[in-house]
């Protein structure tokens, strides 16, 4: 039976002691103790960096079929819509256009700003002018020679570069060869991290590059088990222990509808928002909130109280 | 870092073991730290508070 309790009295019953500064002190200092203790034993997660350079270096062929991606706007990125570009409305719930809405505030051209920008800046007059022939022909002959020499690349395992017989090409083949250069000395890093802001602190550019690798990237993250496909949210690096915390949210993103689902991001924090605003109004849902009386848990908790009560 | 690494009594830094059924998938590692979490919400619950404070 709910007993009905009116807020307005003042309690009459039982009353404990209870220092919360005292608790607090103590729960602070064991949790600092336990972790220094065990950073002792286990030390930290310390992967090194991935860069466009360990990129061009591990898996040239995919750098070079990325960067010719992004000339022929194949790419993940190229295609991705707000916050980078209008290419796509991006993910919706039901009526309501989230991604769209937001708005393009971080304008990202992928062959703009991974390619021909980085070109400009290298002191190689075949890179320069390579990249001025691209900026100087129309978008659809643009398309025509990126289109032609990314399927002739992917015709060829391992290939980065590509002879021009027929003269399709246009300047792409030295473009992609220069940026595999420029990328393999690490100058590539140095120049997207640095072409928004005069220190070396905006990673977007190289990130959405990297995340554009069919090969590397992709290979990385599932080596470690941190794919979406694979609880990778809750995981880290290495053996160590992750962010188990997160299994609800990664959950869904293993099962239907929403593992198919394009949309996957927008249901599940749909959902997660549904299921948290359940838990804050866990006591006014007629049967959910007797579950305590079914489930006495804080009997045991309150055991002398209780007893005391029979 | 491979000096830190060293330096570590016991050094995770290698592949996690992961044990799964069906979609299920979960590291030894996560594993551990979840149980330990269950062991000490059962304590919390069964050990009795300290004495003499109640009114």
């Amino acid at each position: 039976m709910v007993m009905k309790v009116d807020p307005s009295k003042k309690w009459t019953g039982p009353v404990r002691s209870y220092d919360i500064i005292k608790e607090g002190v103590i729960a602070v200092v064991v949790v600092g103790l336990l972790a220094a203790g065990l950073s002792l034993f286990f030390s930290s997660p310390d992967e090194p960096a991935v860069t466009l350079k360990s990129w061009a270096m591990t898996n040239p062929a995919d750098f070079a079929q990325t960067a010719t991606g992004e000339l022929a706007g194949t790419t993940t990125s190229a295609g991705y819509g707000a916050p980078y570009n209008h290419a796509a409305k991006g993910p919706t719930l039901g009526p309501l256009k989230l991604q769209d809405w937001a708005g393009v505030r971080i304008p990202v051209d992928p062959a703009k700003s991974f390619v021909v920008e980085p070109l400009l800046m290298m002191n190689n007059v075949d890179a320069t002018s390579s990249a001025e022939s691209w900026k100087a022909a129309t978008p659809d002959q643009q398309n025509k020679w990126a289109t032609a020499y990314a399927d002739a690349l992917g015709k060829v395992d391992g290939a980065t570069s590509i002879p021009d017989t027929k003269n399709e090409f246009g300047p792409v083949p030295t473009m992609v060869s220069s940026l595999l250069v420029m990328a393999k000395s690490g100058a590539l890093d140095g120049a997207l991290t640095t072409s928004d802001t005069p220190l070396p602190t905006n990673f977007t550019k190289p990130l959405l590059f990297l995340a554009d690798s069919e090969g590397y990237f992709g290979d990385l993250a599932s080596k470690q088990h941190l794919g979406g496909d694979q609880w990778g949210v809750m995981n880290e690096t290495g053996s160590w222990p992750g962010q188990s915390w997160l299994w609800l949210f990664s959950l869904w993103y293993q099962i239907e509808p929403f593992k198919s689902s394009g949309n996957a991001d927008t249901l599940v924090m749909t959902l997660m928002g549904l299921l948290t605003l359940c838990l804050a109004l866990f006591p006014v849902f007629p049967f959910i909130r007797k579950i305590p009386y079914l489930i006495p848990i804080h009997r045991l908790i309150w055991k002398k109280w209780y007893a005391r009560k029979l | 870092m491979h000096a830190a690494l060293q330096m570590a009594l016991i050094n995770l830094n290698h592949p996690a073991h992961y044990l799964g059924i069906g979609p299920f998938q979960v590291s030894v590692g996560n594993l551990i730290v979840i149980l330990s979490m269950f062991v000490i919400l059962a304590l919390a619950i069964f050990i009795p508070f300290p004495d003499g404070k109640d009114n």
